[in-house]
């Protein structure tokens, strides 16, 4: 866990510089950079959901003779589904404005009409990388509030009840 | 709850709004330079939403495995641990 606060920490910009010094320019060190950016919402929200499982539950679960691998399964995963959605909720959309940066190694997205339109003093052509960059953060988040609306079992998500 | 009527004429201010807005940007040559940059628009948008995919999936894929490691019982001792990692 910690490594992974020291992976949050940093700025991305940093990150992206480190590893553009170890894995050259290009899609291939941005995407190493986003993913470390990425791991510590979704590791400490499955962390945690699964941490909230209530212990009553549990022993029950041993008490039917369950292994602890039907109780992760059956019991555990099932119950902590909701707070892990909300850990990707919170980091795909994170992620998609942090994408933007990719352009300064040279990996393209829509950051190449942000930092141009702000080198060439053009605010239309910065607008034009930052409305739809809103646009896709937007639709991420609501794609995935659908997804956990869906995906997360009826007797467990509060959506639903 | 804001009364019925009042309700209306908020919501036809709010249109009449929206309608000026638009007819401001476009007379300030705001949506024909914005519409120029369609096809970059376009193409770094899917570039964008790649990025974002692959990067944001190998993130998924990488970090419910390790939570789920972590919540062990047995990776309880040395979680939280600065050093003796």
């Amino acid at each position: 866990m910690q490594v992974l606060n020291i992976g949050t920490t940093i700025p991305t910009l940093a990150v992206l510089a480190l590893s553009m010094s170890l894995l050259g320019i290009g899609t291939t060190p941005a995407l190493f950079a986003l993913f470390v950016a990425t791991l510590l919402p979704i590791t400490r929200n499955t962390y945690a959901g699964l941490k909230g499982i209530s212990p009553a539950l549990m022993e029950a679960a041993a008490g039917l003779g369950m292994s602890p691998t039907q109780r992760l399964l059956r019991i555990e995963l099932p119950g902590a589904m909701y707070v892990i959605f909300a850990g990707i909720r919170t980091a795909l959309t994170i992620n998609v404005g942090t994408v933007t940066l990719a352009f300064l190694i040279a990996a393209g997205g829509l950051g190449e009409l942000i930092f141009t339109g702000i080198a060439l003093y053009k605010p239309v052509m910065m607008l034009a990388g930052a409305i739809p960059t809103a646009i896709l953060a937007i639709l991420v988040d609501a794609l995935i509030a659908i997804m956990a609306f869906w995906m997360v079992p009826r007797g467990v998500n509060p959506a639903r009840r | 709850m804001l009364h019925p009527a009042v309700r209306r004429i908020v919501i036809v201010m709010a249109f009449i709004l929206v309608f000026l807005a638009g007819a401001w940007l476009s007379a300030s040559g705001f949506i024909n330079e914005f519409l120029s940059y369609r096809e970059d628009i376009s193409y770094l948008a899917v570039q964008h939403m790649y990025l974002t995919a692959v990067s944001g999936g190998l993130a998924i894929l990488f970090a419910i495995p390790l939570g789920v490691l972590l919540s062990r019982p047995q990776m309880e001792k040395r979680r939280n641990l600065p050093c003796r990692c």
